[in-house]
């Protein structure tokens, strides 16, 4: 009997994996550069254009809400839809590209490319890396990537919220360091 | 090609073949880079539909265009984002045409799962179940993204 419970509960994870840590950051280090190749190759007339900085802004806010958000098992639904399909994305590309071409608005063309990219970066550095961490899920008996969500933190595979494992105030903090209690 | 003619420009058969080739390859990786962007999520901890897969096939695919216009020596940003649109907007179509043709590849999120899928066209090139609809998705993907490339080509000695 033990034998078989022993069989069927996982073995906890040890080592927090850094190698997720390591692939998100390289990601978005690898978005932000392509977006500084974009923005090198740019004219300098262009890119100190006012039109240029705003379509910049613009293009960025709309990846932004396009990538929209992931789900929280029972707690979020998950961003879905035509609007966040990938046809969507494909022809706000080729529709900003061709405005390259018009007169007068090719500085909206200029800016989408590098847009796209930097927006890519910037929205998973803040979502998961900035205010997301890897915590352990005393649900799923495994490290997972945990996610904010109004002043909660929770697992992302199984969306059961998280608490720290030492005594002490309940806090929403995400950082690495378990709380200690002061002496009194 | 009339748009070509028309505008004065020349037409080379080494210059038609890139372009075919080059969005070819684009289209392809627009075809691929949903479902592989969902396994290297799924490698890093991440759900395969997850905003971090849709952001590394974005980076596949942004990385693609700036590959194919280094190799054109293209240094504009506006035919990079045209590139780009060419390559997800093939790869979409691809996708869709090898449905129609009963691979079925819409809906995965990442490439482990085409083993899952209902075999359709599964002894397509002997691979494992149902990944042929993968390759089949990805082959229609570089077919258009090719010939969207190609039209690309013809016509812009016609742009302003």
């Amino acid at each position: 009997m033990e034998r078989a419970n022993a069989e069927s509960t996982p073995e906890p994870e040890k080592h927090k994996p850094v190698s997720w840590i390591a692939g998100l950051w390289l990601i978005v280090l690898s978005l932000f550069l392509i977006a500084a190749y974009a923005l090198s190759i740019t004219p300098l007339l262009v890119l100190y254009d006012w039109r240029f900085l705003a379509s910049f802004v613009g293009w960025s806010g709309f990846l932004w809400w396009w990538l929209g958000s992931d789900s929280i098992p029972g707690r979020r639904k998950a961003t879905k839809g035509f609007r966040h399909s990938w046809l969507v994305l494909g022809l706000s590309l080729l529709i900003g590209g061709g405005l390259g071409y018009v007169s007068g608005l090719a500085p909206i063309g200029y800016s989408i490319f590098a847009a796209f990219s930097a927006a890519s970066g910037a929205k998973i550095g803040w979502v998961y890396g900035l205010r997301g961490r890897i915590r352990y899920c005393t649900r799923c008996g495994a490290y997972r990537w945990h996610v904010r969500l109004g002043g909660n933190v929770y697992c992302n595979r199984c969306g059961h919220q998280w608490a720290r494992p030492v005594e002490g105030p309940q806090t929403t903090r995400l950082r690495d360091k378990p709380w200690k209690q002061k002496d009194s | 090609m009339g748009i070509q003619l028309a505008t004065g420009g020349q037409i080379t058969a080494s210059g038609l073949f890139f372009a075919a080739a080059s969005g070819a390859f684009l289209g392809a990786v627009g075809a691929l880079a949903a479902p592989l962007g969902g396994s290297l999520a799924e490698s890093i901890g991440f759900k395969a539909s997850s905003i971090v897969a849709k952001v590394i096939s974005n980076s596949l695919v942004f990385g693609a265009a700036i590959d194919v216009g280094l190799a054109s020596g293209q240094r504009d940003p506006v035919k990079l984002a045209l590139s780009g649109g060419l390559a997800i907007v093939g790869g979409e179509s691809g996708d869709a045409l090898a449905g129609e043709l009963g691979a079925e590849t819409t809906g995965m999120t990442s490439l482990q799962q085409s083993g899952r899928f209902a075999p359709r066209i599964a002894a397509f090139l002997r691979v494992s179940p149902n990944a042929g609809g993968v390759v089949a998705g990805d082959i229609a993907g570089g077919i258009l993204g090719g010939f969207l490339d190609y039209l690309y080509k013809l016509a812009e000695p016609g742009l302003p």
